[in-house]
Order: C-alpha cells, then sequence, then structure tokens
C-alpha cells in the first residue's frame, strides 16, 4: 500500500514538475526598447545661404560658437561642447535637465566669405523644442535686396595715413558708405591697438523693401530685450527697419571693435518708405533712431538719433561710431500683450482632415517686412481655422500674406494679400481662401513610424528630421520624430523622398518611397554614439 | 473590494452550512474540529477543519504570503537594472479532503480559493548612470520600468497528501503537495520617460507568461484537534 502512495505522489510531484517546466523564460525575446528623448529642451537653428543652399553642405563651411549668460549650459545633441553646423542645421540641447528659468545665449556663426551674424537664442522652462532659422550673407554671392563690398587698405604703424571710404554699389536701391578718417588706428575687443599692416573692411547693405534681405536681420523684428535711449532694458519693443548695414573690419586675422577716432557712416532710406510716425513718405529732417547690434550678446542697443538729409543720390541719414556692429535704422513702437485681432480662414467645405498646407505671414502694411521673425507660420488650413497673433506692434496696421509654399524659405507664389488692419485692435478679419485655394494641388499627409535597433534592442527615435524636397531645392525640416512618430504634412504619394537627421554634428540619411499614408520605417539607423552610450 | 466580500461570505457559509449539515448526523465523531497551522509555498496559514464524514474533511484556512519591496538587481536584455519586487497571493481557501483508505491518513484534496492578493510586481531602474558627453543622466532621468503580472483571483485547487486535517489524536501533522490553477496573467509593462517604449514589450511578455497559470503548493501542517 506504501509504495501505491508513493508512486501517486511521484506522479502528482511529476505532474506539478511537468506543468511548471512547461513555462518559458520570463525575459525570452525581451528587450529594452527606449526613445532617445534624453534632453527636456532641444533647439534646432537652421541657416540658409538663399543664393545657393549647397554652399553649407558638410559640418566644415560655418564656425559655430556660443556665447551670452547660459553659454555653458549648452551642448549638441549628443551632449558634447563640440559645435558645428551640418548642412546648416545647428543642433543644441541645454543640459539641465530641469529648467526653472529661462536659458539664454547667442549663437554666433562665422565662415570664410560669409558675414558673421549671431542669433539670440532665449529657451524658456516650458519650452521642450525651439526651431529658429536665419539667412546668412554670402558675401561673393548675396540675397536679392543686400549689397557687399569688401576693401582693403594699408596701414603704417597700425593706422591710416589717409582717409579711406568704402561703399556698397550705388545702382543698388540703396547703399551704405563708411569713412575712416586719416590717424585712425584700431583696437579689438578688449581694447588693445592691433599693430597690422593691412585694414580690411566689409560692409553689407540691406534693403528694407526686399524679404530676402529683411530675413537676415540679426535676432528678429521684436527683440527679447533691447537697451532704450535711457539705458533702460525693454522687453516689449517692436522693431520697423528702414534699412541696416553690417560692419567689419579686420587687422591681419584680428577683428576690430573699437577705433581711435569716429567713423562716419551714411546709410541711404528709400524715399518711398512710409514714416510709420508720420504716416507720410520719408523726408529730410525725419528723426530715425539708430541701433546698433552686438554680435557677443545678441542685444539691440540704441545707438543715436539720425536725421535724414538729401544727399546725391537720394535720402540718407549720416551718423558717427567708435565701434562695430551691425547698425539699423529703426522706427519702434511697442506691443500689445493682449487684444490682438483674430484671423479666421473662410474655406467652406473643407476640414482639418483634408485641408491645405500653406505659408502666411503679417507684415507691416504695405511692406514685405514681417511683423516678428515668428508671425510667418506653415500650417493646416481649413474652414473655421484662426489665428491669433500675440505680442502684436501696437497702433500700426498690418497684412496677411498667403503663399504657395510651404516654407518661408521657398515661399512659393503669393495667393493674397488681404486690407490693412491693426492686430492690436481685437478686430475679426476673415480671409476669403476658397478664391484662390484651387490654384493649390492636394497633398497628403503621411504619417511615419520609426524603429531603429541597438543590438536587440530597440530605440524609437526622437529627432528632428529634414527632408529633400526637389521643388524647393534644399533639406527641409519636416517635423520632429516624437518617440518614433511623426505626420509629414503636404507630400506626394508614391515618390521616393531622401531624409536626414543630424546627430553629433554628423547627418544620417535614409530614403523612403512615400506608398500611403501611414508607414512604418523599422530600419532607422541609430548612431553608434548613442548606442554605445546608452547599452 | 465586493466581490473579495462575497467570495468571504459564500465561503464562510459553505464551510457552516456544510460542517452544521453533518453535525446533525453526528455519530460521535464528526463533530470533531481542528485549528492548523501551515507553511510553505503558498506563505504561513491558519485553518479551521471539521470532520464531516468518516472519508471527509472540511478545511476553511487562510494564507498569508506577501513579499513588499525586495529589492535585487536584474538583468533585463544585458542591462543590469535594480529592480524592486513585490509579491502578493494572500488567499482565503475553502478545501475538501476526501480520505479514501480508513487506514491511511493518503487524501484527495480539492476546493477554491480566493486570492486577495494575485500579483506579482517588479519596478526597476537602471543601477548606473548613463552618460551623454558632458550630460549625465541618473537612473531616475532614464526613467522606471512597471512589470505587473496579475492572475484571476478565483482558483481552484487540486492536491494529493497526508495527514489528517482533523487527526485522529490530539496532534497530527501533514504535508499537502498541489497547485491552485489561476489562468494565465494579464500583464502590463509601463514605461517613464526614455523607457516608456518599454510598453512594445508588453505582448512578449504575455505570451511567455502564459503558460505560468498554476501556482504549486507545497505544505507542511500542525493541527490540533480542540475536542
Amino acid at each position: 500500500m506504501k509504495n501505491k502512495y508513493t508512486y501517486l505522489f511521484s506522479a502528482f510531484a511529476l505532474m506539478i514538475l511537468g506543468v511548471l517546466t512547461q513555462c518559458k523564460d520570463p525575459l525570452e525575446g525581451f528587450a529594452i526598447a527606449v526613445n532617445t528623448s534624453v534632453f527636456n529642451h532641444e533647439a534646432n537653428i537652421q541657416l540658409f545661404d538663399p543664393q545657393d543652399q549647397t554652399r553649407l553642405e558638410g559640418n566644415q563651411v560655418l564656425n559655430i560658437e556660443i556665447l551670452g549668460k547660459d553659454a555653458s549650459k549648452v551642448v549638441n545633441n549628443a551632449g558634447d561642447k563640440k559645435f558645428a553646423a551640418q548642412d546648416g542645421v545647428v543642433s543644441i540641447a541645454l543640459k539641465d535637465q530641469n529648467l526653472t528659468e529661462p536659458a539664454e545665449f547667442v549663437v554666433k556663426v562665422s565662415g570664410e566669405d560669409y558675414l558673421t551674424t549671431t542669433i539670440p537664442v532665449t529657451i524658456d522652462p516650458e519650452d521642450s523644442l525651439v526651431d529658429l532659422s536665419s539667412f546668412l550673407v554670402n558675401m561673393s554671392n548675396p540675397p536679392e535686396g543686400v549689397q557687399t563690398v569688401s576693401e582693403k587698405t594699408s596701414l603704417s604703424q597700425g593706422k591710416l595715413t589717409t582717409s579711406f571710404t568704402v561703399e556698397t554699389p550705388t545702382t543698388e536701391p540703396s547703399c551704405t558708405n563708411v569713412t575712416i578718417p586719416a590717424e585712425t588706428s584700431f583696437m579689438d575687443a578688449d581694447g588693445n591697438t592691433l599693430t597690422g599692416g593691412q585694414l580690411e573692411v566689409q560692409v553689407a547693405n540691406f534693403d528694407s523693401r526686399t524679404s530676402d534681405a529683411i530675413e537676415s536681420f540679426p535676432g528678429g523684428f521684436a527683440p527679447t530685450e533691447v537697451v532704450d535711449e535711457n539705458g533702460e532694458t525693454q522687453d516689449d519693443i517692436s522693431f520697423i527697419t528702414a534699412g541696416f548695414a553690417s560692419i567689419d573690419m579686420y587687422v591681419g586675422n584680428k577683428e576690430v571693435k573699437e577705433f581711435s577716432a569716429p567713423v562716419e557712416i551714411t546709410m541711404q532710406v528709400n524715399s518711398d518708405y512710409v514714416n510709420p510716425i508720420t504716416g507720410e513718405g520719408l523726408k529730410v529732417g525725419d528723426k530715425i533712431p539708430v541701433w546698433s547690434y552686438s554680435n557677443d550678446d545678441g542685444t539691440w542697443e540704441y545707438h543715436t538719433e539720425g536725421t535724414v538729409s538729401q544727399g546725391e543720390n537720394g535720402l540718407e541719414v549720416i551718423y558717427e561710431t567708435t565701434h562695430l556692429s551691425w547698425y539699423n535704422l529703426d522706427f519702434y513702437g511697442t506691443r500689445c500683450r493682449t487684444g490682438s485681432s483674430t484671423v479666421t480662414v473662410n474655406l467652406p467645405g473643407v476640414t482639418a482632415d483634408d485641408g491645405y498646407r500653406l505659408y502666411s505671414d503679417i507684415v507691416y502694411a504695405g511692406t514685405s517686412q514681417p511683423i516678428t521673425s515668428w508671425s510667418g507660420k506653415t500650417t493646416t488650413w481649413y474652414d473655421g481655422k484662426t489665428f491669433n497673433y500675440y505680442n502684436a506692434p501696437s497702433n500700426v496696421n498690418v497684412q496677411v500674406v498667403v503663399y504657395s509654399g510651404t516654407s518661408r524659405y521657398r515661399k512659393g507664389e503669393l495667393l493674397y494679400t488681404s486690407e490693412p488692419f491693426n492686430l492690436c485692435s481685437g478686430a475679426e478679419v476673415s480671409i476669403p481662401a476658397s478664391q484662390f485655394i484651387s490654384q493649390i494641388p492636394k497633398l497628403e499627409n503621411v504619417t511615419i513610424d520609426y524603429t531603429g535597433y541597438c543590438g536587440d534592442n530597440i530605440v524609437e527615435p526622437s529627432t528632428y528630421l529634414y527632408m529633400y524636397d526637389p521643388n524647393y531645392g534644399y533639406w527641409r525640416y519636416v517635423g520632429y520624430v516624437y518617440k518614433g512618430s511623426i505626420t509629414i504634412y503636404g507630400v506626394e504619394l508614391n515618390r521616393p523622398y531622401k531624409f536626414r537627421v543630424y546627430y553629433n554634428n554628423r547627418a544620417y540619411e535614409h530614403e523612403l518611397t512615400l506608398t500611403s499614408t501611414y508607414m512604418v520605417d523599422d530600419s532607422y539607423e541609430i548612431p553608434d554614439t548613442f548606442c554605445n552610450r546608452f547599452f | 473590494m465586493n466581490t473579495l466580500r462575497y467570495s468571504l461570505l459564500f465561503m464562510v457559509f459553505t464551510f457552516v452550512g456544510i460542517t452544521s449539515t453533518y453535525a446533525q448526523e453526528d455519530d460521535g465523531h464528526l463533530s470533531k474540529i481542528a485549528i492548523g497551522l501551515s507553511a510553505g509555498s503558498q506563505g504561513g496559514g491558519l485553518d479551521v477543519s471539521k470532520n464531516v464524514h468518516p472519508n471527509f474533511n472540511i478545511k476553511l484556512g487562510f494564507n498569508y504570503f506577501k513579499l513588499d519591496d525586495f529589492t535585487q538587481t536584474l538583468t533585463f536584455s544585458g542591462e543590469s537594472m535594480n529592480t524592486n519586487i513585490n509579491i502578493d497571493f494572500t488567499n482565503v481557501e475553502l478545501l475538501v479532503e476526501y480520505m479514501p483508505f480508513k487506514t491511511s491518513s493518503f487524501k484527495i484534496v480539492g476546493g477554491l480559493a480566493y486570492l486577495v492578493g494575485n500579483n506579482v510586481q517588479a519596478v526597476g531602474e537602471y543601477a548606473d548612470n548613463v552618460t551623454f558627453g558632458e550630460v549625465t543622466l541618473a537612473p531616475a532621468d532614464i526613467g522606471t520600468l512597471e512589470i505587473k503580472s496579475e492572475w484571476a483571483q478565483v482558483a481552484p485547487y487540486f492536491g494529493i497528501g497526508v495527514g489528517r486535517a482533523v487527526p485522529k489524536r490530539r496532534v497530527g501533522f501533514g504535508f499537502d503537495i498541489g497547485a491552485y490553477y489561476a489562468g494565465s496573467p494579464k500583464t502590463t509593462i509601463t514605461g517613464t520617460r526614455l523607457l516608456e517604449e518599454m510598453r512594445t514589450q508588453q505582448e512578449t511578455l504575455e505570451t511567455n507568461l502564459s503558460g505560468y497559470s498554476w501556482y504549486p503548493r507545497l505544505t507542511l501542517r500542525l493541527a490540533v484537534r480542540i475536542n
């Protein structure tokens, strides 16, 4: 009998053991899956050479420096302190994961044959992604509306023996003239006198009537803060430019910042420019504030009050300076914090799901100058879509302009210009989009889910995505891949597209033929740098 | 909570009902009651048993098995993670013992358990910092991974053993071997921050754990007859 129980127990125990051994290893095939949202605060700056974007290909063309009070907090998007512009894209992030106060710094961009410019960046605690862009001026082939000149002269013991004048071409609608008196010596940023044998002077004049020239305005027309004529910081200034110029000088390889004697600057202004104070065309005797801009801290500072006078070739403003910078003839006003008008799209029968992707902007009435660097928007247009513009310039008329393109740098055809209105009046403005929308080809929105691998581990990328679009001729930012997913707006189906992402100052390219409105790409290339650091 | 209340009431009423029914047919032996203390894979247990028939005992028991904040460094797909594990398999059970042989304490046991606690939870985070150039991500910056498996609350039990629930003598010992059937667990994976995508592994883990439907039980029991 005992044997019988033994057998029974054994059989039962074996049965339980059998059940247990049928169980799989719980972690068989189990992988670590991560996303690449390493940083809580990222910024991407796309730099454009409007004449030929291919000149910015690679990461050796431009030099990138990070300056300003929070420069130490800035790293590239791989966490390193090496900064570069890969194909004109500067990808940066903040080391601080939990920002409590705005981080402010300046991205200084320079390069052989490119005018040095700076881009002020402010990242607020609530900003996770900041997208900025700026035009660059190639001295040999500048954008439309920009005239450049570069001339050299000899120095004797670090001084000019005779006065030296450099002037941008006068055949253009406006020009800038710089005259340095004899016996002038030159100092660097630390006040040290420079002793080289040759002086090089570079001057670029920007015509206020040309949009490409205006896009090159450093820092935008609604700067974060400026120093006014009383030396006080103002954070609600709105500029309306009558023209601006960049002046750079070098003795040997050293950049000149100051002079021993005042230098005279003459800037031509257009007689058809409407003085926003008087509402009439500029005339002799009108006063225009002159502002100077520091490439080192990205701040506009009141320089002097210029007076319009009659020159040989038209109206001009003459002023003096002892230091170098950008100079800007700028009327300015304040901005309204609240009460801005609402612009509504009237497009019967078109919903958000089948809307049209368009670029629109708000410009000062009668000009092509955007009211701010962020007033241009590429967005989906549908019936009832509304636009609100905060911090709009007060007491000045503006117009809505709509283009056929989807990028501020390739705006396409101008489709519509609204009647002038005051953005701060609280007015309701309707745009009859059905009048011009038929000119736009219907495109699709495509959602792509990306997955990549580090060995067996799964990585869903979070990154800015750029697409090469032959219609535009450059790598266009098409959106942020967030945890592996992105929706790209306004593309044609059944054609291949090239995509790039930038990581650690390198480009990673892949090609994808978009065949449906939902695509899966599970062969996304994860940079080795990321894999090696994370796993 | 209502399910728990109703299940417990059901078990208590069933226990009382069965024991009362058989008590009416008391032949002088059937009214014996014992209290038992047990230990085993189901944790520590306390029970009350009644002999309701020469071949049957009925037992109402409570087993406590809870593990809180058990910390272990585990390796997930090659990555070391400090893992905090919580297990709760506390249950209330109503079992019937059938003793086929008068001269032997061998028994076949069946019944139902209500799993008051029915889950295993593991919360892990990277054991080490991850450095991206000048940026060091602490484990908390990388995020946490939470895996939770939950079984059905009502689980049938099957087993065999030796030793009567109500011993013939004042004190008796017993040994049980068996298993609860709780079905395949429902598994969820939750990740935070960079580990948010771990949810993609839920299906894999759930498939791997689908065979974990039997909860084995090995029990040693000390019983004291109180009348």
